[in-house]
């Protein structure tokens, strides 16, 4: 079985936009929800280009709905050399350019059973995967999703992690390194959770999504569970040309 | 009256490797465990806690040392046994590793490609005793 290729889209004319909605998020992060004048075509795994009056920022979108005039992304607010997007507010009057980037491929991954294996702000473009699917539920297996923080203060989407974790055939489990007092979770890293999933490797699929230097362990782990390589697809820390993030196949990253 | 000798458990599912580290260990005064995997591994730190730990990557799966020295720091009994990392999951995977820089998703306390000569091994051995 050869590397499945995801489709490049590169639609590039911006749309006007509206940012109709500012929350800020755990851990130095605020999501953005943004009106759309015209519709944008996009899947899980792709990214926009954000423009303000006084800044630019590619950033991967943050979740999913098929309302295409509404798209959602996650802007590092605290510490960050990526907050261009710092200051922007409700109201404010922006430019979105996208969708850009491949997608994940979402067709081979129907009737399978898929793993979301994300940390720190990997979680951000595994949320559309997730809520893709939670919105097209009949088409995929089960999803089993481990997200790792370093502590709990910096867990994303809690509220939704427990709303996933009713979701018919959905399991989420989440683990960080460093537990606060009160802590009843699970504690390390998201790796030592594949083994305990049981999933059939034959028939399922792997996104993984995280900070440069964990892909490494993450690989190993989804090999060590007997995941092809072609069944393994992840948010790739090298940039492309666009300097922003691109989906691809881990048989692609070994390259 | 001597000190008794420091206990090191070597794992590594390549006899080889195993042999000779007991040899050199051994001829320089300490007590070696083995085990071939971690389940092995488990059994024997069921039964003592040892003062250094050899653990070796791949073996029955491939990320079976990262997933042993995970249980290990998350042991209370066990977490503070010192690890020397020592494979070869560099060389057949093309990935670095540095548990400077890979923090909790390496939790050991040095890492070391194969082949490690003896000379080697043992000046980090005892550089990591010393340290205990």
């Amino acid at each position: 079985m050869g590397v499945e290729k995801a489709s490049d889209v590169t639609s590039v004319e911006p749309v006007l936009a509206t940012v109709s909605e500012r929350e800020e998020l755990a851990g130095g992060h605020c999501r953005l929800a943004i009106a759309l004048k015209d519709a944008l075509k996009y899947k899980p795994g792709q990214y926009v280009q954000i423009a303000s009056a006084d800044a630019s920022q590619a950033l991967p979108i943050a979740g999913w709905n098929n309302d295409f005039t509404r798209i959602e992304v996650v802007v590092p607010t605290g510490q960050s050399k990526d907050s261009a997007l710092l200051n922007v507010a409700e109201g404010d009057r922006i430019e979105v350019r996208g969708p850009l980037g491949r997608h994940l491929p979402l067709s081979a991954m129907q009737g399978q059973e898929i793993i979301v294996l994300a940390a720190s702000d990997g979680i951000v473009s595994a949320r559309s995967l997730v809520q893709y699917i939670l919105a097209n539920r009949g088409q995929y297996g089960s999803v089993h999703i481990i997200y790792g923080t370093e502590h709990p203060k910096d867990i994303l989407f809690q509220k939704e992690l427990n709303e996933w974790k009713s979701a018919p055939k959905v399991t989420v489990k989440v683990i960080v390194e460093r537990p606060a007092d009160g802590w009843m979770g699970y504690v390390g890293v998201p790796t030592q959770l594949l083994p305990s999933l049981g999933v059939n490797s034959a028939n399922s699929y792997a996104y993984l999504s995280a900070p440069n230097g964990v892909y490494k362990f993450m690989l190993l782990s989804a090999g060590a569970i007997h995941l092809p390589d072609q069944r393994i697809w992840l948010m790739n820390d090298k940039r492309d040309n666009e300097g922003a993030w691109v989906v691809m196949n881990a048989a692609e990253y070994r390259l | 009256m001597s000190e008794d000798p420091k206990t090191i458990l070597v794992v590594d599912d390549d006899p080889d490797i195993v042999a000779a580290s007991k040899l050199v260990l051994t001829t320089a005064g300490y007590q070696v465990e083995t085990a071939s995997d971690a389940e092995q591994a488990l059994v024997i730190l069921e039964k003592i806690v040892p003062d250094l730990m050899i653990l070796d990557v791949m073996m029955s799966s491939v990320d079976e040392g990262f997933q042993l020295s995970y249980r290990i720091r998350g042991d209370e009994r066990l977490s503070a046994i010192p690890i020397l990392m020592c494979s070869s999951v560099s060389e057949q995977t093309g990935f670095s590793f540095n548990p400077e820089t890979d923090g909790n998703w390496l939790p050991v306390n040095e890492f070391v490609p194969k082949p490690i000569d003896p000379p080697d091994l043992l000046a980090r051995v005892q550089r990591l005793l010393k340290a205990e």
